[in-house]
């Protein structure tokens, strides 16, 4: 199992004004393990149209396992408003801290 | 101390990317729409204000009209300024014009005067105000704005970038 925090640099500007480009942050892989997203949750999930890519965004609604997900910047946001829920398997993990 | 630490790690090991989507692609904003919409407010004011005195059809029919794009125009400048400045403008830019935060919010309180108003004066007030904003937009990208007529019925001027 690898190791639960990792370090990444975000790059785009849909999470502002909590989160800016360029910011580094750390995320924890094991958040999700004992436990489900809840909805406020700042979540790091595997991008649909390009599974190389990471995205963050925030829980707004939570239907069963799935999740709608959205920019804190919602004037310059590309969300669930336009790819829909996203499932608890694309999800890697929880925003634990920036640094 | 544990936030030196991460930072001297990254040197030597790039984090990796997460990406923070936008709607539209980055870096493409432009004031200009909050200007013709603050010239078209200045303009519905005079139309206004021209219309005769005695009721009739027509003269209600204009008028209407003329205040119906007169409020849609004042809530397009808040709308396009609110997105540069929410978007567009970083801490950075703060810092170089301390007076973006109150000049966005003269924008705001004076598209909401012109649309509770006949207001003449207000409405040049707001150009004037949304052009020191265009003035600062185009600054921070290192392009000069400068000053031409604008060629509208409402008169007066339109900042644009130029070269150099």
């Amino acid at each position: 199992m690898r190791f639960p925090l990792e370090r990444f640099k975000i790059v785009g500007h849909s999470m502002e004004p909590d989160f800016y480009s360029g910011q580094r942050i750390i995320i924890n892989r094991w958040a999700y393990i004992f436990s489900d997203p809840t909805i406020g949750d700042i979540i790091a999930f595997r991008d649909r149209h390009d599974k190389g890519k990471i995205a963050l965004k925030k829980v707004k609604k939570i239907l069963d396992k799935s999740y709608y997900v959205v920019g804190l910047n919602q004037e310059d946001s590309q969300d669930s408003r336009s790819f829909g829920y996203i499932s608890s398997k694309e999800i890697i993990g929880k925003f634990f801290t920036r640094y | 101390m544990i936030k030196v630490l991460l930072r001297a790690i990254d040197k030597i090991s790039t984090p990796k990317t997460i990406y923070a989507h936008c709607d539209i692609p980055c870096g493409i904003y432009d004031p200009h729409l909050a200007q013709v919409a603050a010239h078209t407010v200045i303009r519905m004011t005079a139309l206004i204000n021209e219309l005769p005195d005695e009721d009739s059809k027509d003269r209600e029919h204009k008028l209407a009209r003329y205040t119906l794009v007169k409020e849609e125009h004042a809530e397009l400048v808040k709308k396009e300024v609110r997105v540069i400045w929410g978007d567009y403008f970083k801490p950075e830019h703060l810092e170089r014009y301390p007076k973006l935060h109150s000049l966005v919010f003269e924008i705001m309180k004076l598209s909401s005067k012109v649309r509770q108003e006949i207001n003449p004066e207000a409405s040049e007030q707001l150009l004037a105000k949304v052009q020191d904003f265009t003035e600062i937009f185009w600054e921070t990208k290192g392009v000069k704005p400068t000053k031409a007529p604008s060629n509208y019925p409402s008169g007066g001027e339109i900042v644009l970038p130029t070269k150099g």
